[in-house]
């Protein structure tokens, strides 16, 4: 019953994922974990290989919706392959129970972030790096305006995307939060740029670790079969239902599930 | 848009499809012919790929080679993504970027041989 069942959530994993600009790892982790009883190690790999599905999925679209920075993505991709590789090492000599307790503070965290309202940041100086590579960019808002953007902070950027890079091998997670936040927040680019470029990038991120874990024999096809089978139907689905849904409802109602899980997975890692 | 942008774009939706029929596929008949349930998975146990993959091999089961090829497309497209980005780089003369694509590339398969275990 168990893969069914599996499958049957993660369909609903990728359909809240895409409604609410969420990796699927969020949900699938929990799930394999608190709910089926799955070893978290299983969890992770196979929502790593469920993001790289996703992910790879979203890029073909962000693409031609010209907020993604290709460029930009190029570079800070350095930063989070790098991080994963030293979050891969991490997780292979870590005890699980602090897999556990992290995944709790991580659930916590991203709650809250959810909460917090979003405003545009906008950098007056472009940073000589950013200068150097060309990196800033424009993008055409809705009505029709035309937004040119510059980029503060490139190294402090790349210093954060770094260690969004450890916490996806670590977790199994894509760490878009991590990425927007130092997109938005240290590189003041705009919310709209930080999301598209971020989600662009997630797949390349995951596949760092995915890869290691899939040689190490972590990812079990029988786990991650009706995981990615799920996540890119109901992520296909979501994308669809997006406009005709109560996205805001669905966001509150998400981040008091999320608190509760965050107190599970806490709970489960310190018993 | 960049043509090859553009075609980025489609190569990825074709590749992320063919690993889900691939991945469908695989899970149908390992549901089949091992069951839905995960009891085998509550404890961690350190098997190798090569290990899994040698002894379906030898075994001439399909259904789990379907499904390993399925999950080697998925890794595979954003490996693809960043030689495809290399490349526009290349074709727009921007070789600091195109470098820095390269250097993504390698980090990336090296990182790959961190999981085999030696």
């Amino acid at each position: 019953m168990e893969s069914i069942l599996l499958f049957f959530i993660s369909i609903f994993g990728g359909f809240l994922g895409a409604l609410l600009g969420l990796g699927g790892g969020i949900i699938i982790v929990p799930v394999l974990t608190l709910f089926l009883g799955v070893d978290i190690r299983y969890a992770i790999s196979a929502s790593l290989i469920a993001i790289v599905a996703t992910s790879s999925g979203a890029a073909a679209s962000f693409l031609k919706d010209r907020l993604t920075n290709l460029r930009l993505a190029v570079l800070l991709e350095v930063g989070t392959v790098c991080g994963a590789i030293v979050g891969f090492l991490v997780a292979k000599n870590i005890n699980s129970d602090y897999l556990y307790v992290l995944f709790g503070f991580f659930l916590m965290f991203s709650a809250m972030m959810m909460l917090k309202k979003k405003e545009d940041h906008r950098a007056t100086v472009d940073h000589p790096w950013s200068e150097k590579l060309k990196l800033a960019g424009k993008y055409t808002e809705k009505n029709g305006e035309l937004v040119h953007y510059k980029i503060a902070k490139v190294p402090l950027g790349l210093f954060l995307m770094f260690f969004a890079g450890i916490l996806s091998a670590l977790l199994g997670i894509g760490s878009g939060i991590f990425k927007v936040m130092a997109m938005d927040g240290a590189m003041k680019i705009p919310m709209k740029v930080s999301s598209a470029t971020s989600n662009f990038m997630i797949g390349v991120t995951a596949t760092a670790s995915a890869g290691a874990y899939f040689l190490r024999g972590d990812i079990r096809p029988e786990i991650a079969c009706p995981v990615s089978v799920g996540i890119i139907a109901g992520s296909w689905i979501g994308a669809r239902l997006m406009p005709k849904l109560p996205a805001i409802l669905i966001r509150k109602i998400f981040v008091g599930v999320l608190s509760i899980v965050a107190i599970q997975m806490l709970v489960k890692g310190f018993n | 848009m960049d043509n090859l942008e553009l075609r980025i774009s489609k190569f990825l939706r074709a590749g992320v499809i063919t690993a889900g029929i691939f991945l469908f596929i695989g899970w149908m008949s390992l549901l089949f012919a091992n069951g839905s349930s995960f009891t085998t998975f509550q404890t961690y146990h350190a098997i190798p790929l090569s290990e899994s993959l040698g002894a379906a091999l030898d075994a001439r089961s399909w259904t789990i080679l379907i499904a390993y090829a399925g999950l080697i497309i998925l890794i595979s497209l954003p490996i693809l993504r960043v030689m495809l980005t290399a490349l526009i780089f290349i074709k727009q003369k921007e070789y600091l970027l195109a470098g820095i694509a390269a250097f993504v590339l390698i980090t990336l398969i090296l990182s790959f041989t961190l999981g085999i275990e030696l």
